[in-house]
């Protein structure tokens, strides 16, 4: 098979360059001889070539179904869409083990790209652990995951893709989760870089701020869509199970958050420079972990992805990386000390200790809960798995504390703030939380979290809108110094009769437009802070409200539930679709509220060839107050369908928040105009 | 067929990576360049190091050695660079090394003082 041939020799050829770039960029630096720098920069521009060239294979392999080739035959099939072909090539784990390898080569190639300026002296240390980063990722793809890899005979027909990851999302979702993953080795790089270097102060920081908050976000929305992705298709009427695969990308996303804000911290005041270090190795060595989590079969998982011994090596990569981080921290003690102090209790500084210390307290306590059932099973030799609840029990809290604390960081002054200051600051905010608690509870809500929780959003979300209102409203008052200037000499001069235009008060977009161009980042950051408001909104409105149904209907029969009236039309039982392979059961409903007709809903039950068990597509009406969620649980020869009808609230804006999350990511990140400005 | 390839392949790669080792290439690469690092790393052994003639003694301007503690002329305490600097005699050694009857340090014609301990010295002793 020519093109397998040729895909896993170019697998080979990308191991050998990339190990060529580490051990040319060490000899370089060691050496002082720029040239083998030099020649190790080409060698990740080759590794970012080479893991192209092999990803193009893998896909003509898959779109052309050639069933020889192993993984080919796993994942596809002539009857598969070719949208989902496209999702086959990260459906299982040689795929993604090869996507992540490519994504890890095109950053690499766009960073090393242009010419190092702030990171002169770093860059090349830097190259040294991104070029074995790679080597290690092409080593696995040789020796454990081959996508390549050819069966004895050739099959007639693929095996197919899983039916629940036929599905848009699954197009999208694992490349922006390895994009997160191949994102966050950026700044682990530039960590060890300056502690090889000794180069411990913001440097570093400053100049993969991008890098960061771009891995950051990428992270954010990943899990977002996974999240979405399990609420259209596993049909069990949420988005968020607590589950060992969830978590342990929700592990590095709290460990990079606390990386983000700290990083803050070293920037303005110089502080925890260890600190800062230890989270950008860390982050990125739990989005490896995570890999091993999934890859392992150590943690019980509804995911249940295949067992492999990849995982171990993982952990093995992880133990090294953590072994040299740590002892280069011991060997730069005398550097990693920062000047600043942490100051008076009521001060920034403090604030930020106590986000970053909630922040890694909720990732500590994911953790311990994943990982919770592997230490009861070698002990009791039971499988069990942490129920949801228990996690909503610590998380809850510590997510509420969180929220506050976004209302009142940006209000607390550096070094230190007197109380009386600082509840005058904050007072407007609390008159907001306090009526906003009293309308929830006039209204009739009664679960009193949901009151807390929608008070504290209201407390953040004011102390965001009010900083805004007045970096805006200061603009407003501004006049630009140019045409204050201009006026000032036509009033000299007794010509002044209509001031020109550009020396009035802007107006309100204007103001708005000045104010956050000239301070994206902070603007940024406070959309960012807006995203997550709107998404614990959702999170709230959702877990406190859900109406859940279950109902078995005739053709013709109707149910209540909620406002809504489902009036069952129609169905196709036992419908085959893609040459046998697929058996389609689908009920027609009618919506109904208030004797108008909303919408007509679509649910299925299918089954497959290439899966046990029956998948549900769920049908589902969404407005921003609520999702109106249908799931055809079965049905018999003449129609009689059973039904669970949820009704979950304000769901809508978690995925809101998502995309806000992305405006806000793009405001702080955006490349400047302005030469050299680090944003 | 995918042998050749795989060797074609190969060779690309080696052309690209190997370019900038080419004799010709080399001079063609920005020079090495100091380091912030090893440039701050002079300066600090420059400001500890004395001058070519040695410092001078801030009580009576005398010229002193590095490693002095004491002033050779009017026996003054010297001020010490830094808490670091081992005490060594960098005196070069004269064929008949007079030494400190107190502590043994080298002496050099003209001293009144020993520049290790601070001890009077006579004449006759620096003979």
């Amino acid at each position: 098979m020519l093109l397998a041939d040729i895909g896993y020799g170019v697998l080979l050829l990308t191991l050998a360059a990339a190990l060529w770039a580490g051990v040319a960029s060490i000899i370089g630096v060691w050496r002082r001889r720029p040239e083998l720098v030099a020649s190790a920069r080409n060698a990740l521009f080759v590794t970012a070539g080479l893991s192209t060239l092999s990803a193009i294979l893998l896909l003509v392999l898959l779109f052309s179904h050639e069933f020889e080739v192993r993984y080919v035959y796993e994942h596809v099939s002539t009857y598969l869409k070719p949208a989902y072909v496209l999702a086959a090539f990260w459906a299982g784990l040689e795929g993604s083990q090869l996507l992540w390898l490519w994504m890890l080569t095109i950053f690499v190639a766009v960073l090393v790209w242009r010419r190092p300026t702030w990171d002169r002296e770093l860059r090349p240390y830097a190259m040294v652990v991104l070029a074995l980063t790679e080597a290690f990722f092409a080593f696995l793809l040789i020796l454990l995951t081959n996508p390549f890899e050819l069966l004895a005979s050739v099959p007639v027909e693929g095996i197919s893709l899983n039916p629940l990851l036929q599905n848009f999302w699954m197009i999208v979702h694992p490349p922006i989760i390895f994009a997160a993953y191949a994102l966050w080795t950026i700044p682990a790089a530039y960590a060890l870089a300056a502690l090889m270097t000794g180069r411990l102060n913001a440097v570093w920081l400053r100049g993969t701020r991008r890098w960061t908050l771009a891995a950051w976000a990428s992270l954010g929305i990943g899990i977002l869509i996974g999240a979405w992705w399990a609420y259209l298709e596993l049909g069990w009427g949420g988005y968020w199970g607590w589950d060992p695969v969830e978590n342990s990308s929700l592990i590095p996303f709290l460990v990079g958050t606390a990386f983000v804000h700290s990083a803050i911290l070293q920037e303005r005041r110089d502080m925890f420079r260890a600190w800062n270090v230890l989270l950008a190795v860390l982050t990125f060595a739990l989005t490896v972990f995570a890999t091993f989590v999934t890859r392992s079969g150590l943690i019980q998982s509804v995911h249940a992805f295949a067992e492999s011994p990849i995982g171990w090596y993982y952990l093995g990569y992880i133990v090294l990386l953590l072994a040299v981080t740590v002892g280069l921290m011991l060997a730069r003690r005398q550097e990693l000390r920062g000047k600043g102090e942490l100051g008076d209790l009521l001060s920034r500084e403090f604030a930020f200790l106590v986000t970053n210390l909630l922040l890694l307290g909720s990732a500590a306590a994911v953790l311990l809960g994943t990982l919770w059932p592997t230490f009861t099973e070698s002990v009791t030799k039971v499988a069990t798995s942490l129920a949801a609840e228990n996690y909503n029990r610590f998380m809850g809290p510590l997510g509420f504390l969180l929220v506050l604390l976004i209302g009142i960081c940006p209000v607390v002054e550096w070094r230190k703030i007197s109380a009386e200051r600082l509840l005058r600051n904050i007072s407007v905010q609390i008159l907001v939380a306090v009526v906003t608690a009293v309308l929830l509870l006039v209204l009739g809500v009664r679960e009193l979290w949901a009151v807390l929780s929608f008070a504290a959003t209201a407390f953040a979300a004011s102390t965001i809108l009010l900083q805004m209102a007045q970096g805006v409203a200061a603009h407003m008052r501004t006049v630009p110094a140019v045409a204050a200037a201009e006026v000032a000499t036509m009033g000299a001069s007794g010509a002044a009769a209509d001031p020109p235009r550009s020396s009035r008060h802007p107006n309100v977009f204007v103001a708005t437009a000045r104010a956050v161009g000239g301070n994206r980042r902070r603007y940024g950051g406070q959309l960012i802070h807006f995203s997550i408001l709107l998404i614990v909104i959702g999170i709230t409105g959702s877990q406190a409200y859900q109406t859940e149904v279950q109902v078995a209907l005739a053709k013709g029969e109707s149910a209540q539930v909620g406002d809504y009236t489902l009036t069952y039309q129609d169905y196709i039982y036992r419908q085959v679709e893609e040459g046998g392979n697929k058996i389609l059961n689908e009920a027609t409903l009618d919506v109904y509220r208030g004797g108008r007709k909303l919408t007509t809903v679509r649910p299925e039950h299918n089954l497959h060839s290439n899966v046990e068990g029956a998948v549900s597509e769920v049908a589902i009406r969404t407005n921003l107050k609520e999702d109106l969620y249908v799931v055809l649980a079965s049905m018999e020869s003449d129609g009689l369908a059973a039904f669970q009808v949820l009704v979950n609230p304000m769901v809508v804006w978690l995925w809101i928040g998502g995309l806000v999350m992305i405006a806000g990511t793009l405001v702080a990140t955006w490349p400047s105009r302005k030469r050299g400005e680090a944003s | 067929m995918s042998v050749a390839l795989f060797f074609l392949l190969g060779a690309i790669a080696a052309v690209v990576i190997g370019y900038p080792l080419l004799p010709g290439q080399r001079a063609a690469q920005a020079a090495p360049v100091l380091s912030d690092t090893e440039i701050e790393q002079a300066v600090n052994r420059l400001r500890r190091a004395p001058s070519a003639s040695g410092s001078h003694c801030p009580t009576c301007g005398a010229v002193y050695q590095a490693g002095d503690r004491f002033c050779v002329r009017c026996g003054s305490t010297l001020p010490q660079p830094g808490a670091e600097g081992p005490l060594q005699a960098s005196a070069p050694a004269a064929s008949i090394t007079p030494a400190c009857p107190s502590c043994g340090a080298i002496l050099r014609e003209g001293d009144q003082f020993c520049g290790k301990c601070g001890r009077p010295i006579d004449a006759g002793e620096v003979a």
